[in-house]
C-alpha cells in the first residue's frame, strides 16, 4: 500500500510549549516603571525595535513546533532541547534590549519587570526542555546539567551588569550590603532551629515508641503547636520572655528578650518539632515485630538491635522527617522578621510596607532558592543512607 | 539435651504453662503440639529465654538456662519463627551471618559459611547470596530463615511453625528438605506445630497440649494408636488409620524390586525369568534409570505378553526413600498399580512398595 503522506505521530508535549511560545509573541514582554511603586506600562516584543530578536525568537518556536510532528530521534530531541533554551536566551536577551532601549537618563529611577510574554516563554522553555529529556535515556547527571544552563546563563548576565534595569536587581542593589547578612543571618535561624529540633524531637520520638503512657501527651503538643498559627506563636513568645529577661539580668545578658533572635528561635524549634518527632516514632513502629523478635532470638543485646537493625532500618524515615522541617523551617524564618529577628523576611516586610513588590520579589526568590536546594541535598542524603534491601520498597 | 522440670510460667492471671516436666532427646525432633493458646510457643520461648518462666526448672546440655548471659544463650541455640524475620535492609549472605557476626566470625569464614549453607539448603550461592528479602519467595526465605539459623551450626535449634506460612504444596516440599538436612545435620530440634500431619511426618516425639499441660507424650505411631484420652481422640480425627500410615518410612518395607534393563527385556521375557511378586517388572536402561514398566501376568511359562510396555515419568510414579507408606498409598491409589517403585535422586530403582503390605501393616498394627 502507497503512502502520500507520512503518518504524523504527535509529540503532544513540545506541541503544548511551541503553542505556549506563540502566545508569548503577543503579550507584553516587558513592564516599564517610572519609579519603584509606581504602575508600569506593558510593552510588547515589536516595541523594542530589534527585528533580530523578534525573528529568532520566531525561528525558534517554528522549529520546535516543526519537530513534534515527526519522530523523536535523538537527534531531534537533542534541537529541541536546544530550541528551547535559545528560547530562555532570546527572552533574556529581549530584557536586556529593553533596558537600553526605554531606560533613558530622561528616567532615572525608571526600571523594568518582566512581562506576562516573558513569563510564558520561560514556561515554553521548561515545557519543551522537561518533556523532551523526561523520556530520553540520558544520564541523569547530564539531565541536570542541561537543566541548570539557563539558569547558570542568567546568573552570568546577571552578575556582569547586563540586567540591572530589571526593578528586582535594582532593589538589590540598593541593599547589597544588607544581603548577605540576612541572609546568613536566615541560613542561621533555621538551621539553629533544625538542630535544635532534631536534638529535642529524635529522643521525643523515641520515647514515645518506646513508653506507650507518653505517646499521646506527646503528640497531642506537637500536634498542637502545629496548629497555632506561625504568627500568633512568635507573638506569643514576646509577653514570656520580656518578663524573664526583666526578672534575670543574666538572661539580658545572653541576649535573650522578647523580641529578636531569642523567641525567633524558640518558635523555629517548636514548629520544626512535628516532623521529626513524627517521624521518628513511625520510623520505629514500621520494623515488623518480626524482624526485632528474630534479632533478639538470635543473641542480639539492646546495642546491637540498635545498630543491627533499628538505626539502618529508621535512618531513612528519620531524616525524611528532618527534610520536611528544614524545608519548612526555612520558610517560616521569613515570619520571624516581624519580631525582629531579621532573615531574608525583613526585605518582604519591607517590601510589603513601601508597597514596593519587587522588593517582595527580592525576598522571597532567595527563601525559595535555600528551601528548593536544601529538600534536593537532603534527598540525595536520605538516598545514599538508605539500604539497598530497603531502596524499591519505600520513598 | 534439654530438660523441662516443673516448669510454669503465669501471666497475670493466665496460667500459659502449668508445671510441665518433660525431656528432649539428643538428636531427635521433638514436636510440640496443641490447639492455639496451649502454652506450646510459650515452652518454645523459654527455653532460650526469649520468656522467662514463673516458676521450675529448664537445662541445656545439663546446665540451667539461668546460668547463661541470655545472648550468649541464645547465640549457641538456632532460631527459626513462623514470619521468617529476615532483616530486610540486609542482603541473604549478610542475613546467614547474623549470628556468625555476633560470635566475631572474621568476614572471609562467614561469606564461606553463607555459600556453604545456601548450597546445602539447595539454593544456588550465585544467584541468591546478594538478593535482598523481599525479592524471594516465601518458600526462599523459609529456607534461608532455616540456613541463618544453622549458620553457627548450634546443636539446637528452635522452631516456632516455620512452615505455617507457606501454602500446602511448598510445605511439603519444605518439610522433605527438612527431614533430609536432619539425618545429616542430628540437631536437637523442638519444633512447634498446629498441624497433625507436620508433627507426625518430622517428629520423633510428639508432646501434645493443653491449656498449659502435657497430655500425651509420645512417639507419633502410638498417639495414634493408642490415644491416651477423648481429647487426643478428637484431636488426631477420625482418620488416624490413614495419618498413621504417615508414621512408617518406605525405608522400612522396601521389597526387592523385579528391573530389566530394557535391551535384555526380550530375553528374559523368552527364559522365562520375567516374573515379579508384584505383577510389576521396572524397565530401566543399561545405566539402570527407569524407564518404563510391564505388566506381568502370573504365568512363569514365557507366554506372549497381553500387555505392552508402558514408558512412565520416573517421579510421577516413583517415591523416593523419603515418603512415607501414607505417601506410597496415594502414590499406588493414584497409578491404580498395585505396588510402586522407590527411588533414588537420579532415578534409579531401589526397591518397590506393595499395596498388599501396606494393608498388612493397617492391619496388623492397628488391631494390636
Amino acid at each position: 500500500m502507497i503512502r502520500f503522506l507520512p503518518r504524523l505521530r504527535v509529540e503532544k508535549v513540545t506541541l503544548l510549549g511551541s503553542l505556549l511560545g506563540v502566545v508569548a509573541f503577543f503579550l507584553p514582554i516587558v513592564v516599564l516603571k517610572p519609579n519603584r511603586v509606581a504602575e508600569g506600562t506593558p510593552h510588547a516584543l515589536w516595541e523594542l525595535h530589534a527585528p533580530l530578536i523578534v525573528a529568532f525568537l520566531a525561528v525558534l518556536v517554528g522549529t520546535a513546533l516543526i519537530l513534534s510532528l515527526g519522530p523523536q530521534t535523538r537527534l531531534v530531541r537533542m534541537m529541541k532541547v536546544t530550541a528551547g533554551i535559545l528560547i530562555f536566551v532570546v527572552a533574556v536577551g529581549s530584557l536586556i534590549r529593553a533596558g537600553s532601549v526605554f531606560i533613558t537618563p530622561e528616567m532615572p529611577f525608571g526600571r523594568t519587570t518582566p512581562g506576562s510574554g516573558f513569563w510564558l516563554a520561560v514556561l515554553a522553555t521548561f515545557v519543551i526542555t522537561d518533556g523532551s529529556l523526561r523520556n530520553a535515556s540520558i544520564p541523569r547527571g547530564v539531565k541536570s546539567a542541561i537543566g541548570l544552563t539557563p539558569l547558570l546563563f542568567l546568573a552570568v548576565v546577571a552578575l556582569l551588569g547586563m540586567l540591572d534595569n530589571l526593578a528586582i536587581l535594582k532593589e538589590f542593589h540598593n541593599r547589597e550590603s544588607r544581603f548577605v547578612g540576612e541572609l546568613l543571618n536566615h541560613i542561621y535561624l533555621s538551621f539553629s532551629a533544625v538542630f535544635a529540633a532534631i536534638l529535642i524531637g529524635v529522643p521525643l520520638g523515641l520515647l514515645a515508641w518506646r513508653r506507650r503512657k507518653l505517646e499521646k501527651p506527646v503528640f497531642v503538643t506537637v500536634n498542637g503547636i502545629q496548629t497555632i498559627p506561625s504568627l500568633a506563636l512568635f507573638g506569643l513568645m514576646i509577653a514570656p520572655l520580656a518578663f524573664l529577661s526583666r526578672q534575670f539580668p543574666v538572661l539580658r545578658d545572653m541576649g535573650i528578650q522578647g523580641i529578636g533572635n531569642a523567641p525567633a528561635l524558640i518558635a523555629l524549634t517548636l514548629y520544626a518539632l512535628l516532623p521529626i518527632v513524627r517521624n521518628t516514632y513511625t520510623s520505629l513502629a514500621v520494623i515488623p515485630d518480626a524482624v526485632i523478635d528474630a534479632g533478639t532470638g538470635m543473641g542480639m543485646g539492646k546495642r546491637q538491635l540498635l545498630h543491627f537493625v533499628e538505626v539502618p532500618m529508621s535512618l531513612p524515615i528519620v531524616l525524611g522527617g528532618i527534610r520536611i522541617s528544614a524545608v519548612q523551617a526555612i520558610g517560616n524564618t521569613a515570619v520571624a522578621a516581624l519580631i525582629g529577628a531579621g532573615g531574608l523576611g525583613a526585605f518582604v516586610f519591607q517590601g510589603l510596607g513601601q508597597a514596593a513588590p519587587d522588593l517582595i520579589v527580592m525576598g522571597v526568590l532567595p527563601i525559595i532558592f535555600l528551601a528548593v536546594l536544601v529538600d534536593r541535598t537532603m534527598g540525595l542524603i536520605i538516598r545514599q543512607v538508605t539500604p539497598k534491601g530497603l531502596r524499591s520498597q519505600r520513598i | 539435651m534439654i530438660e523441662f522440670e516443673n516448669v510454669i510460667k503465669r501471666f497475670d492471671t493466665f496460667t500459659a504453662v502449668d508445671s510441665i516436666s518433660f525431656t528432649v532427646p539428643e538428636g531427635e525432633v521433638t514436636v510440640l503440639i496443641g490447639p492455639s493458646g496451649c502454652g506450646k510457643t510459650t515452652s518454645l520461648r523459654l527455653i532460650n529465654r526469649m520468656i522467662e518462666p514463673t516458676g521450675g526448672y529448664i537445662r541445656v546440655q545439663g546446665r540451667p538456662v539461668k546460668s547463661f548471659r541470655p545472648e550468649e544463650l541464645r547465640r549457641g541455640i538456632g532460631y527459626v519463627i513462623q514470619s521468617v524475620g529476615l532483616l530486610p535492609h540486609m542482603s541473604v549472605r549478610d542475613n546467614i551471618g547474623i549470628v556468625p557476626r555476633l560470635l566475631r566470625w572474621e568476614k572471609e569464614r562467614r561469606h564461606r559459611r553463607a555459600d556453604e549453607l545456601l548450597q546445602m539448603i539447595g539454593l544456588d550461592p550465585e544467584t541468591y547470596r546478594d538478593k535482598y528479602p523481599h525479592q524471594l519467595s516465601g518458600g526462599e526465605a523459609q529456607r534461608i530463615g532455616v540456613a541463618r539459623a544453622l549458620a553457627a551450626n548450634p546443636p539446637i535449634l528452635l522452631m516456632d511453625e516455620p512452615f505455617g506460612a507457606v501454602d500446602p504444596l511448598n510445605r511439603e516440599v519444605l518439610q522433605k528438605e527438612f527431614l533430609k538436612l536432619q539425618r545429616k545435620l542430628k540437631k536437637t530440634v523442638i519444633f512447634v506445630t498446629h498441624d497433625l500431619d507436620e508433627a507426625i511426618r518430622l517428629g520423633d516425639q510428639i508432646i501434645l497440649m493443653q491449656a498449659g499441660a502435657i497430655v500425651q507424650h509420645d512417639t507419633p505411631e502410638r498417639i495414634l494408636a493408642e490415644p491416651a484420652n477423648q481429647f487426643v481422640r478428637d484431636f488426631v480425627g477420625t482418620d488416624r488409620a490413614l495419618k498413621r500410615l504417615s508414621c512408617f518410612s518406605v525405608e522400612d518395607y522396601l521389597q526387592e524390586a523385579m528391573t530389566v534393563p530394557e535391551s535384555e527385556l526380550r530375553q528374559a521375557r523368552r527364559s522365562g525369568k520375567l516374573v515379579s511378586g508384584s505383577g510389576i517388572v521396572w524397565v530401566t536402561d543399561h545405566d539402570g534409570v527407569l524407564q518404563a514398566m510391564q505388566r506381568v501376568t502370573g504365568n512363569p511359562e514365557g507366554e506372549p505378553l497381553s500387555e505392552p510396555l508402558s514408558r512412565i515419568v520416573p517421579a510421577e510414579v516413583g517415591i523416593n526413600s523419603y515418603s512415607t507408606l501414607r505417601d506410597a498409598l496415594s502414590r499406588i491409589l493414584g497409578q491404580g498399580l498395585p505396588a510402586v517403585p522407590v527411588i533414588d535422586d537420579s532415578d534409579h530403582v531401589l526397591g518397590e512398595i506393595r499395596l498388599a503390605d501396606i494393608e498388612e501393616v493397617n492391619q496388623s498394627e492397628l488391631t494390636r
